[in-house]
């Protein structure tokens, strides 16, 4: 334990930094207040922006902010504790509600080591700037010789500029021009999308630098260790915390083909330094083969991936290495860029969400098998995405540019179709993709009307006469407000389907899906459930799915508190929580206390992890009563809790799907019309919010101690009675799993 | 492996002394060796004054016992080891006081140029002690604030370090860090805390080997042109207009 005169407080770093780009101000302010009821990253970011932004608020407008905040693991040698969240105003859902932008990479651990738990940006600058922040120095700064610039350029001019060691988060030309379907990157390939980049385009903020030399101070940093040993060593799997190898190994008892632990022999990062690494059998209780254990350049791109593979890497503090690093000559050549890889979209986002629509010859062998050709697609797809700065609403983007051109609407639409050359993509060559982003990302509406599919579904849909796109299976949009399925139905059925509805946005929830696709088998994950949710029924098998029930909605709740939680501590929910673990030794079971001994560890207070989901069910209900603020009725009046008819609002297809297979019957995940309102009910039950409307209630704003939220939901006439109390619809999950977790070191300390 | 040989006790680890010594066939240390060393303007006046062991005893130029040996090929720069090593040795997770360093090469590698880090070959260093035999860091410390301890291994004792990073300047491969925070210097100690916790066995503690040149290349051959530099292809670029 170090002092805390010399290295500050515990976890925290205490404070915020406030940035006017309008007046040029600069401040700090203590986030002490809030430490206790919201955690950091999305909880202080929510409280900020609950605060702070005025319903009605226009994202393009100074009056806007994006608040980004990290919390008290983040940086502190916790495993997984190197992310961080942004919150802002949405730029392509309905109503441009309040949204969260999440992102790993250096970011949230450097902001952290400059002393800095967040930072708040408002006003807007009348000239292109960034905001430097050098340890306690922060600064505005001239950002004209970088403004028009990619990604890479600005993050290697900056760095050229301020130290090789800072990070960079910067926008493209897509933030630039404002585009809503813009992101902030750093670290090469680290996005934070939800349209974040045109917001901070909109204060002509072209990038965040920060460098971060101090400490995060612990309290116990003995626990934090042996904590993190004890994590990695039995509990950790690989990416999406899937425990089991994707092929049959001596030492494992289980495989799943579908599992992200792809390491095998004879697979190798093949184009490694000095020689090819083979990746091999890396077992639990092998802390130094952790990091080899998902091999995902060949996972997403397919085995021809394999020569090209230089390693994994990924964001600060993580040993899992979910990151592909992959270098393609053809790729070098086309965009001058030498280094690729990613873990999520960008990695697959050709194969996994256009083929399917566009159907390009020479993508896939007869046997479906990923070739070369999709290699070079999605790597030239990505490289592009990334220096623009351009996000694509998890994959809506790539689905929508595959339908608009399969249906003839671009063809119609666009003027300069022929610009776009999609016979030399049906004919093998990809390189037209860096024009038609290119074109997306320069927003240039009146002569390259292909930039409206940047705008959103909510948006091209309605200008093109295609709303019936929603309510197609091909789609995914889940959500008539403008976001497609981040795991929906097609995960635990109603459990999936429900979680989809509760944010601005795709929900990036996976506390659902890992136990989904961990590869234990269902009858052992279903005595787990029993365990964790209290009755096997809270998960079915896939599509082969039952009524919703009480445990599913236990489920559900778990799901959405344990990734909010996660964003708020700041940790990874792609692999967070701890449900399930790959060492037989402890019968598969994850350890679902790890959160609130690493909070304690981390910052000498004494929490239960009921403690921690009830701060995250604050910060939950929060985004929630802050949307019943700004959300449109059917009128257009603004001040709506009517989230059940408005907002939860799931699409048409879930129920049309498989005309010829009746929901809940083996084969099929098409949801139920009645049995998904019954699952909002309980879901809304288990939140004590109102059961009808889903919206919080006086009982359960004040269970929560949000009693100011309260009276001015009241004064705004939207606030019901009733709702179920905290008490009685609260189940324990302290020690829940503690009769395996015999090794875990804070049980015997 | 070599062995803790007198020889190798009287110092090598920094060339010049190596050759010096071995030419001359010295194969005994003494006090009144040290002595003419420092007559000789070879060494500081602290190594004839101090007795660096904390035994008392003359072995300046002891053989430290461990060395970390790195392969950057395996380096997946997930700066644990910084964290690592800081909440060890300093009870905070402080990478930048850290006592081995990835995060500093991560992005463009050893300078912007070299052609590695993530934007370029992947490839960036892991920067470890090498735990010379003739520790430069310790003979340049004004304050005599680098001791031996009973293993060779050369640490800072915080009370006399003053922070003036005459150690850093020094250290041919500038591995000691003064803490922006405490105003002191850190170094090595060889605890592996670091290796321990690398998920992908970059980094192991050894015996202690000359690990001058076992950490692969610093630089890329033929590096890249920088894109900064360059025709930007793809915002802006030909391809796109």
């Amino acid at each position: 334990m170090a002092d805390t005169a010399t290295f500050g407080s515990y976890g925290w770093a205490g404070q915020i930094a406030r940035v006017n780009l309008t007046d040029g101000t600069i401040s700090v302010e203590s986030d002490e207040a809030m430490q206790d009821d919201y955690i950091g990253g999305m909880g202080f970011a929510n409280k900020i922006m609950y605060d702070e932004v005025a319903p009605g608020t226009a994202w393009d407008a100074p009056e806007n902010k994006a608040v980004l905040a990290v919390g008290p693991l983040t940086g502190s040698g916790v495993p997984l504790g190197g992310r961080s969240t942004w919150a802002t105003l949405s730029t392509f859902t309905t109503d441009y509600q309040v949204v969260d932008c999440h992102c790993g990479g250096q970011l949230g651990a450097m902001l952290k080591y400059s002393g800095h738990d967040g930072l708040i940006i408002e006003g807007a600058s009348d000239k292109p700037v960034y905001i430097l922040i050098d340890d306690d120095k922060i600064s505005i700064e001239d950002a004209s010789s970088v403004w028009g610039k990619g990604t890479r350029e600005t993050n290697e001019a900056l760095c050229k500029k301020h130290g090789l060691d800072a990070c960079v988060a910067a926008i493209g030309p897509a933030g630039e021009n404002l585009l809503p379907y813009a992101c902030v990157i750093n670290s090469r390939s680290h996005s934070a999308g939800a349209g974040l980049g045109a917001v901070l385009g909109s204060k002509k903020c072209k990038a965040v630098v920060v460098r971060g030399t101090k400490a995060v101070n612990v309290a116990d940093p003995q626990m934090v260790s042996a904590l993190s040993d004890y994590m990695i060593a039995q509990v950790l799997g690989s990416n999406n915390n899937h425990v089991v190898p994707s092929t049959q190994q001596s030492w494992a008892e289980y495989y799943d083909k579908g599992s992200r632990w792809t390491a095998k022999k004879g697979l190798y990062w093949a184009a490694a330094e000095g020689g090819a690494i083979e990746t091999g059998e890396p077992k639990p209780f092998e802390p130094n083969t952790m990091g080899y254990r998902c091999m995902k350049s060949t996972k997403d791109l397919g085995p021809e991936a394999e020569k090209y593979t230089v390693k994994m890497a990924g964001c600060h503090g993580c040993p899992v290495r979910c990151y592909a690093q992959v270098k393609h000559p053809t790729v070098l050549e086309k965009t001058g860029y030498q280094s690729m890889g990613n873990t999520c979209v960008p990695n697959f986002p050709f194969s996994s969400y256009m083929q399917s629509i566009m159907k390009v010859p020479g993508t896939t062998t007869e046997e479906g098998t990923l070739t070369e050709q999709s290699v070079v697609y999605n790597l030239l797809i990505q490289a592009t995405v990334d220096d623009l700065g351009l996000w694509c609403n998890y994959a809506q983007l790539y689905r929508d540019l595959a339908h608009t051109y399969v249906e003839g609407i671009l063809e119609r639409e666009c003027p300069n179709y022929a610009d776009y050359d999609f016979d030399a993509i049906m004919n093998g060559d990809g390189t037209p993709f860096i024009k038609i982003l290119s074109d997306i990302a320069a927003n240039d509406t009146e002569n390259k009307p292909i930039a409206w599919l940047g705008h959103g579904p909510m948006v091209w849909c309605e200008k093109w006469d295609d709303m019936k796109w929603f309510d197609t299976t091909a789609s995914c949009l889940i959500n008539y407000r403008g976001w497609p399925v981040h795991h929906a139905i097609e995960c635990f059925g109603q459990v999936g389907g429900v979680y989809n509805m509760m944010f601005n946005r795709d929900d990036m929830i996976h506390s659902a899906v890992n136990f989904q696709g961990c590869g234990l088998p269902i009858d052992l994950k279903k005595e787990m459930a029993a365990e964790m949710w209290g009755g096997e029924d809270a998960i079915d098998p896939d599509k082969n799915y039952t009524p919703m029930n009480e445990h599913k909605a236990e489920f559900c709740w778990w799901s959405i508190v344990t990734d909010v939680l996660h964003d708020c501590l700041t940790v990874c929910n792609w692999v967070w929580p701890m449900a399930m673990a790959p060492a037989k030794e402890r019968s598969y079971r994850g350890d679902l206390d790890l959160e609130a001994q690493f909070y304690t560890a981390v910052t000498g207070k004494e929490v239960t992890i009921d403690d921690l989901y009830k701060a995250a069910e604050r910060v939950m209900t929060l985004q929630r009563a802050n949307t019943v603020r700004g959300m449109t009725d059917a009128e257009g009046n603004m001040g709506c809790n009517d989230f059940r008819n408005v907002h939860d609002v799931i699409t048409e297809w879930p129920f049309t799907k498989d005309p010829d297979i009746e929901p809940f019957t083996a084969g099929t995940d098409k949801m139920e019309k009645d049995d998904f309102q019954t699952a909002l009910t309980m879901v809304y039950k288990r939140f004590g919010w109102d059961e009808e409307l889903g919206c919080p209630t006086k009982q359960c704003l004040e269970d929560l101690g949000l009693d100011d939220v309260a009276s001015d939901l009241e004064e705004l006439g939207l606030l019901p009675d009733g709702g179920t109390s905290y008490d009685e619809r609260t189940r324990k999950y302290d020690g829940i799993l503690s009769q395996y977790c015999g090794d875990n070191p804070a049980l015997s300390a | 492996m070599n062995e803790n040989t007198a020889l190798e006790q009287v110092g090598s680890g920094a060339d010049r002394l190596d050759t010096f010594f071995t030419r001359r066939g010295f194969v005994k240390v003494s006090g009144a060796f040290v002595a003419s060393m420092v007559a000789l303007g070879l060494l500081p006046d602290e190594a004839a004054a101090v007795p660096t062991s904390s035994e008392g005893k003359v072995d300046y130029y002891a053989a430290p016992s461990h060395v970390l040996k790195i392969n950057r090929a395996r380096c997946t720069g997930c700066q644990r080891c910084e964290m690592s090593c800081t909440l060890t040795n300093d009870g905070v997770s402080q990478p930048a006081a850290a006592r081995i360093h990835v995060h500093d090469g991560y992005q463009y590698g050893k300078e912007l140029g070299s052609g590695d880090g993530i934007f370029y070959s992947m490839e960036w260093n892991i920067r470890q002690c090498h735990m010379c035999k003739a520790a430069m860091c310790q003979t340049a410390c004004p304050h005599g604030a680098i001791l031996t301890d009973d293993k060779g291994v050369r640490y800072v004792d915080q009370e006399k370090c003053v922070g003036c990073g005459s150690c850093v300047a020094a250290c041919p491969y500038h591995m000691p860090v003064v803490n922006t925070v405490t105003g002191k210097s850190s170094k090595c100690i060889a605890c592996g805390r670091c290796a321990e916790q690398c998920p992908n066995g970059a980094l192991e503690l050894i015996e202690w080997e000359n690990v001058n040149h076992s950490s692969g290349p610093t630089k890329q051959e033929n590096p890249l042109p920088l894109v900064s530099e360059q025709q930007d292809f793809i915002a802006g670029g030909k391809i796109a207009e």
